[in-house]
């Protein structure tokens, strides 16, 4: 275990040869009843994915970072960036292969995730704050800070379900980001934001691990690509192809296209 | 064995203070950071559960008390019906049924709750990597919460149908207490193997009306003089009823119901960390 002196050199990830199986539960191997059945005549109980088809998404995955660390996670649709993503922040842990992390992370994984659609948007500002442990001192202090981020002016007085996919996604960053996360993960839909939000939330990613930390991106957009990472890790069918500059990590990325 | 011990502690400790269980090291150690963890984010707990209260108050100005009335309506009509049957005066019976009733209705409403308490909350636990234990917590003082709303009504009744107040009263903090405690571990249990088991809610809900029967909630212990009674003995809801019901209606609990009360949250506690520990990290996957 690490002693007290590795918190103070800052936030790190260390992931150590990483593998994920999904188990795809199909009917007989979600039953308890079967379960129980199988036992009576003689078979094994297995409790653990007993029974299930298991897909592996990610294979053999070794990286580590440190402070100023800022990835640009890149690859295809189910190439197993998403996955990667959660494993770093904590949400899925490995099945096989060891990751240590040293921080506090920040995840912006999906919309509105964990965003309650009935409640307004001020309502969820205080409730998700209250989820990721900050005090009521803090929530209180920070709500108009965040309000204000989101640029959102009276429509936070209304339910989220109003709310357009520009707007849920301005609430969830300016949440999220609230208090600088020492570890910030985040998924490719900050793409989807408009211009003149996209360059806000720019800004403020680039702030935050100026600041403190280690920033992981899943991304394609060749300005963020050179604004705000500098590595970029390609991955192929949950293994990683390349794992280095930014630059000769487009071309290679195109590459893969043929 | 002993240095092993140590060195978890340190790992939980660690744990505690990174604020994420999953780096405690070995498996065993998570788990009980976990729990521990929960515990120590009860607040994020209680906010959840009070915000769901009064979700209910939202849609109706009587919010949870129309529980309440229901639960009312049922106990008058069981208690004109058993009352005869049993040949009882109705001042003796309905206390007995009323705070059985009460009692009742807390541990089968969690229960039956606590088998979607991890899928419900998945969003949460996809946005942080939080306590599956908290989620446990949360149901449990949600119900608990509710539950409150039908003691003020049915307290007042009881309270005037016996209209006395002994020393034996306060015994209801502690013993509720152990009540909470093993319904806590039950509630993480189900939490867990429901998210593995897609059928096991069902089967849960089965296995509740089955209990309802088999516990004298409606019918009396001593009607049972004379014949076997392992299955009361042996039946944790039946002391997890006594535990309200006896302190409320004065009679003061034997020192066997606290044993049997005890031994029940260590056996049930060591189960919840066994499965904590094997199932932890595959949690998250059986969830989505």
């Amino acid at each position: 275990m690490p002693p007290e002196s590795d918190d103070k050199e800052g936030p790190k990830v260390e992931l150590d040869r990483v593998a994920v199986d999904y188990p795809v539960f199909d009917v007989n191997s979600a039953s308890f009843k079967n379960l129980i059945l199988r036992a009576g005549i003689g078979g094994l109980i297995q409790l653990g994915d007993g029974g299930a088809t298991v897909v592996r998404a990610l294979d053999e995955v070794s990286f580590s970072l440190r402070k100023g660390s800022r990835i640009a996670l890149m690859g295809h649709n189910g190439a197993g960036k998403t996955t990667l993503l959660q494993i770093v922040a904590g949400i899925h842990q490995p099945t096989c292969g060891t990751i240590k992390r040293i921080g506090r992370v920040g995840a912006l994984l999906n919309v509105g995730l964990g965003i309650n659609e009935e409640k307004t948007g001020l309502e969820n500002i205080i409730l998700k704050s209250t989820i990721l442990g900050l005090s009521k001192q803090m929530i209180e202090r920070l709500t108009p800070e965040i309000s204000e981020f989101t640029e959102l002016g009276p429509f936070l007085q209304m339910p989220v379900r109003t709310y357009s996919a520009g707007m849920r996604l301005r609430l969830s960053f300016a949440i999220a980001t609230a208090i600088a996360p020492d570890i910030l993960v985040v998924d490719e839909w900050i793409e989807f934001a408009d211009q003149s939000f996209a360059r806000k939330a720019e800004a403020r990613m680039l702030d935050l691990v100026k600041r403190s930390g280690i920033l992981v991106v899943a991304s394609h957009s060749e300005r963020l690509l050179n604004n705000i990472c500098n590595r970029a890790i390609i991955l192929d069918k949950g293994r990683i192809i390349y794992d280095g500059d930014t630059g000769p990590a487009l071309a290679r990325y195109e590459r893969l296209d043929l | 064995m002993h240095l092993r011990k140590i060195h978890q502690w340190t790992e939980i400790r660690h744990a505690a203070r990174i604020d994420d269980a999953s780096q405690a090291g070995s498996p065993s150690a998570s788990a009980i950071a976990d729990i521990v963890l929960g515990l120590r984010k009860i607040r994020i707990a209680h906010v959840l559960a009070v915000d769901e209260v009064r979700h209910r108050y939202r849609r109706s100005i009587l919010g949870p008390f129309w529980l309440t009335i229901s639960l009312l309506i049922w106990l008058l009509t069981v208690s004109f019906v058993f009352s005869r049957v049993f040949n009882m005066s109705l001042v003796s019976y309905l206390p007995h049924v009323a705070i059985g009733m009460l009692a009742w209705n807390f541990i089968s409403q969690t229960l039956g709750e606590s088998c979607f308490c991890l899928a419900n909350n998945q969003e949460y636990l996809k946005s942080a990597p939080l306590p599956y234990s908290l989620f446990a917590y949360k149901t449990v003082l949600y119900n608990l919460y509710i539950s409150l709303h039908n003691l003020i009504v049915i307290g007042a009744i009881v309270a005037a149908v016996r209209g006395e107040v002994g020393v034996t009263l306060l015994s209801v903090v502690p013993a509720t207490f152990l009540l909470v405690v093993n319904l806590t571990w039950m509630v993480l249990v189900l939490a867990m193997a429901c998210c593995r088991f897609r059928d096991l809610p069902q089967i849960v809900a089965n296995a509740l009306q089955i209990a309802f029967y088999i516990t004298p909630i409606v019918w009396f212990p001593s009607l049972l003089a004379g014949h076997e009674t392992w299955f009361l003995k042996l039946n944790i809801f039946y002391y997890m009823v006594e535990f309200v019901r006896s302190p409320l209606l004065g009679h003061s609990l034997s020192a066997g119901s606290w044993f049997a009360g005890i031994a029940f949250a260590v056996a049930g506690w060591s189960l919840a960390v066994f499965l904590l520990t094997r199932w932890r990290s595959r949690l998250s996957y059986w969830i989505s």
